[in-house]
């Protein structure tokens, strides 16, 4: 059975205040920003005598801002924004390179970065560099305003942390405190659009001027239930110089954060080989 | 497979230059009474149409959506009809309930199957006809269908092991009576020559290999479908068909009335590959369900399958499993070729493919050929582009590219060494040229750095198979415009354009000037879109009947130039004196004095000439780039060098060429129907999980044809659409090869493959 509009209820806020309220006295209500997840399950007929909550009409919300910390991306800003937009372009190279290679240029026109977090698929591709890039992202709901971690949102495939009546207003990305000395973002997809990811990875990388390890921040996709940073090999980087032994030690850690499994896009141990030769190949530089 | 033709009585000889540009041949063709001088090498420079590039004239109806095709078709009263698929792979239907589906509000007509064993998931069960798509959907899921199940297998090599479930109990095997069926294995179908023992036993060097590939689906973006529309005893069918007068023909068998009653039609059609060649599909008989729903709602009924039902039960490319061994002396000369297969074509026959191995290096003395059909509990196969080739120039080509590295050989040299056909001889230069040969790894993988280029290749055959069951009406009005009629459809090849130049060229008009008129059982005889027949069969009608139109034009303007109706040309769009130019009609004028309103002329093809080339050659190139650390692979080019005769419409033809490398490409790297062991239901039954190459993937693509004389009728003009599709598979496998020195003996190539098989060329190295 395909979606039947005629079972279905719209509510179309057009301020976020109204939205907020509007959802609070139907919290049985879905949010619909681009619909190119929603979409999906409504040909299904999944969501036949739903309440759908209308988000597309809330401009304030898809745009992107500049504070003095950082980029403040509103939850409808599409990938086509994020991907064109100057601003991130520059400030966040990872976030707009996944936004290009999310879906393809229909998917990008229509998608948001608010879909995409609270889709929470294991294999979002805006999510690794938002780990990296160590996102806040900002809530709301008629009990107030919240700002979490970006990993924090996450609590399993498809499950986020967000509470009844909460909605994603915008996602804050604080500027790095100098420039990354290498930076990586890759997606493995069956093809090269409209596949969802094998693997995502994202990396930033500081050496000073000895050669050590300042920082590394490194985030994997599609490999566990949700996105990952891969803790256990930061940690034993941090201060060390670059060797042949200490990025293959870091290699073998990967292991410790990721568990990936055999799915109809590839098996468990393609995806931990690949994943280990990106961060290896990121690291030998 | 080259057919044999049987030919009239020859009662014309014509003298033909014939052959290549590079190497023409004076010979004698005979042809039937009635026919033309065939066009040669000495037409081929005057050719003031054929061959030139012309944009198909529906690609401004397709791109702004206005070329109606059968999924448009929307008719007053229409209903909306659903087929139910058997939802377990093997067993007995115990019972079909329609009672709840019939009593939904909306549901108009039932349909339920008489037949009670299940072999496939997806076989037809029973059909709803209701108002709304959504209100058949509901309908189609409240049938009710209790099986008896019973144990099924779900793949080519599990069927071949002891012990394994059987699809067909004795005697019940598709196949025929003397075939021998041991388990679930057919065969073998037996071929070749002389004595491999012996000829392997004077190889300086041997290889043998076995290469293994899935089954493929045609994946049209089209899905099968038919809108069914009664009038009394006359039915319509709106069709997405390869072929409307077969559709005619089982329609109006299945449904017992006579053919004169039913009228099949199809305008446009969005991709079949063979999968639409039946008059429903191999496995399911919705176009007849659709035209019963129809008489018993006393409505049309429009019935599209949905991509879940387009992938289980309207065809597929066989499966198999084939070993190669092959034995050459030092310098590559071949001694013996020894090929078996195994195919699966789920429940049917027809798994063979060993087209390539029993036509390419004919010069080689000892071949043995074994093809065997493996059954198995999953949709039939149907034709798709070239059937069983593709599978066969896999492995035979990539085993060459064994044999060849082992013997230290070029891979290019060693298919000339054997080559055998005077063709694809030509073919070579050209190709080797357009992708750079030279370029390629000397070493294979020997390139620095985790992204390693190479360059392969692969050869491919096809044959010239020609229906000569044709008619084609061409008309002039009086106004001086210009209608054509064929009944043969446009599958999506140019066609109808196509035909358009054969009889501009004759009538001296540009394609442009001409109406043609196909897909409708109301216009005249053609044949189904299937073997790469179309072009070839119905084109020298086209240029009789066009011929005839022209003479009665010229009469005509002969009396208003005062000449003799044998003294004048048209070319140009004028009618004139060839030796006096100047004394000249427009073509508008001269068809303006005709009598009547219309000059109507029809012709029958004639027969093929027994003198002519009956297989076509083709050899293809490829270029990848293989990310060593990932796995993934990305073709960067391609090259494709075929022959066709004559190209009519070079923009069309070298579109058929690259469509069927995009369709190779997607084969090779991304293509696998993936069937659960557990439940025997395929998994990726739509083309999310199901993937097919994508725009973003495209790679640079050349087609170069090349022209030959004498095809065996009066254009010179041969097939297209299915050989370029043949040597692809190879061609990429090799390049991989080439690139990074990992052989790839399993489809799809996928990025996990491909690192296994680097560590396996590693772990050797
Ligand atoms: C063909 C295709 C290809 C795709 N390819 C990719 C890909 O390559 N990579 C990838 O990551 N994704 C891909 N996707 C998934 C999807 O496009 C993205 O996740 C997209 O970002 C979703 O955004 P949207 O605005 O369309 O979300 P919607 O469909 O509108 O919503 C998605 C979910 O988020 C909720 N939601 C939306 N906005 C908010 C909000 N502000 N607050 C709270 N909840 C909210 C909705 O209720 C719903 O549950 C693909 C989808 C399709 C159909």
């Amino acid at each position: 059975m395909r979606g039947a509009p005629e079972t279905m209820r719209v509510l179309r806020p057009r301020s976020p205040a109204e939205a907020v309220r509007l959802y609070g006295r139907h919290p049985e209500a879905l949010p619909l920003a681009g619909g190119t997840d929603v979409m999906v399950s409504w040909n299904a007929g999944l969501l036949n005598r739903r309440t759908v909550l209308d988000l597309s009409p809330l401009r304030e919300w898809s745009r992107i801002r500049r504070t003095r910390a950082g980029l403040v991306v509103g939850a409808l800003a599409t990938h086509a924004r994020i991907r064109d937009d100057a601003r991130v372009r520059a400030a966040f190279p990872l976030l707009a390179e996944a936004a290009s290679v999310i879906g393809a240029a229909a998917i990008q026109n229509r998608g948001t970065l608010g879909g995409n977090i609270a889709n929470a698929s294991p294999a979002g591709d805006s999510f690794p560099p938002l780990a990296v890039y160590e996102a806040v992202v900002h809530t709301i709901s008629p009990d107030g305003e919240r700002r979490s971690r970006f990993l924090n949102v996450f609590e399993g495939p498809k499950a986020t942390a967000l509470r009844p009546a909460e909605l994603i207003a915008a996602v804050e990305l604080p500027f790095l405190p100098k420039r990354p000395t290498r930076q990586i973002f890759r997606k493995i997809g069956t093809r090269a659009a409209q596949a969802l990811s094998k693997t995502v990875a994202a990396g930033l990388l500081w050496l000073d001027g000895k050669g050590r390890v300042e920082e590394l921040r490194f985030a994997l996709g599609a490999m566990a239930p949700t996105v990952r940073r891969l803790r256990t090999a930061e940690a034993f980087l941090a201060g060390q110089r670059l060797t042949p032994a200490t990025v293959d030690r870091a290699v073998e850690l990967l292991g410790e954060d990721v568990a990936p499994i055999d799915d109809v896009r590839s098996t468990g141990a393609y995806r931990l080989a690949v994943s280990r030769a990106l961060l290896g190949g990121f690291l030998r530089g | 497979m080259p057919q044999e033709d049987k030919a009239q009585e020859p009662s014309v000889t014509f003298k033909v230059k014939a052959g290549l540009p590079s190497d023409p041949q004076e010979m004698e063709v005979h042809a039937a009474e009635g026919d033309l001088k065939p066009w040669d090498l000495e037409s081929l420079p005057g050719f003031q149409h054929m061959g030139k590039p012309y944009p198909r004239f529906d690609g401004p109806l397709k791109v702004t959506g206005r070329a109606r095709y059968t999924y448009d078709i929307k008719l007053p009263g229409m209903l909306y009809g659903r087929m139910v698929g058997a939802t377990i792979p093997a067993g007995t239907i115990v019972s079909i309930d329609t009672t709840k589906a019939e009593a939904l509000p909306g549901v108009k007509a039932v349909w339920s199957t008489e037949s009670k064993k299940v072999r496939f998931a997806g076989q037809d069960v029973a059909a709803v006809a209701a108002v709304s798509p959504e209100v058949a959907m509901d309908a189609a899921r409240l049938v009710e269908v209790t099986y008896e199940e019973k144990p099924f297998i779900h793949e080519l090599r599990a069927a071949m092991e002891d012990g394994a479930p059987l699809v067909f109990t004795e005697g019940e095997a598709p196949g025929g009576e003397d075939q021998r069926v041991r388990g679930n294995v057919a065969g073998p179908r037996r071929g070749g020559r002389g004595n491999v023992a012996a000829g392997f036993a004077q190889a300086a060097a041997t290889i043998e290999s076995t290469y293994y590939l899935p089954v493929h689906t045609h994946s049209c973006l089209e899905t099968h479908g038919v809108v069914a529309h009664w009038e009394g005893e006359q039915l319509t069918v709106y069709s997405s068909t390869q072929g409307v007068y077969a559709t005619r023909e089982g329609l109006a068998e299945a449904l017992e009335t006579d053919r004169k009653n039913v009228r099949v039609i199809c305008e446009h059609m969005g991709g079949g590959f063979g999968s639409k060649l039946s008059p429903s599909a191999t496995g399911s008989a919705f176009a007849m369900v659709a035209c019963k729903l129809a008489k018993k709602a006393g409505a049309p009924v429009k019935l599209m399958l949905d991509r879940h039902q387009e992938q289980l039960c309207t065809g597929n490319a066989p499966s198999a499993q084939i070993t190669v061994k092959i034995g050459a002396k030092k310098d590559g000369t071949l001694t013996a070729v020894e090929y078996t297969s195994y195919g699966s074509a789920g429940v049917a026959g027809g798994a063979g493919t060993a087209g390539p191995a029993n036509t390419l290096y004919a010069n080689n003395p000892n071949l043995k050929v074994e093809e065997y059909a493996v059954f198995t509990n999953t949709g039939p196969s149907a034709p798709l582009r070239a059937p069983g080739h593709s599978q066969g120039a896999f492995a035979l080509e990539s085993a060459m590219d064994e044999l060849a590295e082992k013997l230290g050989i070029d891979p290019l040299e060693l298919r000339k060494k054997n080559e055998s056909s005077p063709i694809r001889a030509a073919e070579y230069d050209p190709g080797v040229k357009a992708i750079g040969w030279e370029r390629r790894n000397k070493k294979a993988g020997d390139t620095p750095g985790p992204k390693k280029r190479g360059i392969g290749m692969a050869n491919g055959n096809w044959y010239v198979f020609a229906n000569p069951n044709v008619t084609v009406e061409v008309k002039i009005h009086r106004d001086g415009s210009v209608e054509l009629f064929s009944g043969s459809q446009d599958i999506g090849t140019g066609f109808r354009t196509a035909m358009a130049v054969v009889a501009a060229e004759e009538l001296g008009i540009a394609p442009t000037d001409i109406t043609s008129h196909v897909g409708d059982t109301q216009y005249p005889q053609g044949p189904s879109s299937g073997g790469s027949v179309t072009t070839n069969s119905v084109a020298p009608a086209v240029r009789l009947a066009a011929n005839e139109a022209k003479k009665k034009l010229f009469e005509v303007a002969a009396k208003a130039l005062d000449a003799d109706p044998g003294e004048l040309k048209s070319e140009g769009g004028k009618v004139f004196v060839a030796a006096d130019p100047a004394r000249a009609l427009s073509f508008k004028e001269a068809a303006s004095k005709m009598p009547g309103e219309v000059i109507d002329c029809s012709a029958d093809r004639k027969t093929q000439y027994e003198t002519f080339r009956r297989d076509l050659a083709g050899t293809q190139f490829a270029e990848v780039e293989v990310d060593t650390e990932t796995g993934e692979v990305r073709v960067l080019k391609m090259v494709s060098v075929n022959d066709c005769g004559f190209p009519v419409n070079s923009l069309t033809a070298k579109n058929q060429v690259i469509g069927a490398m995009i369709q190779g490409v997607s084969w090779a790297l991304l293509e696998d129907r993936i069937v659960d062991p557990n439940v025997g239901t395929m998994v990726n039954p739509n083309l999310e999980a199901y993937k097919i190459l994508s725009p973003k993937d495209m790679f640079e693509a050349e087609s170069i044809l090349v022209p030959q004389a004498n095809l065996g009728n009066n254009t010179s003009v041969a097939g297209l659409g299915e050989p370029p599709i043949v040597p692809t598979l190879g061609a990429v496998a090799n390049a991989i090869y080439n690139a990074t020195g990992a052989r790839l003996r399993e489809l799809p190539m996928t990025p996990d493959r491909v690192l296994a098989a680097l560590a396996e060329a590693e772990g050797r190295a």
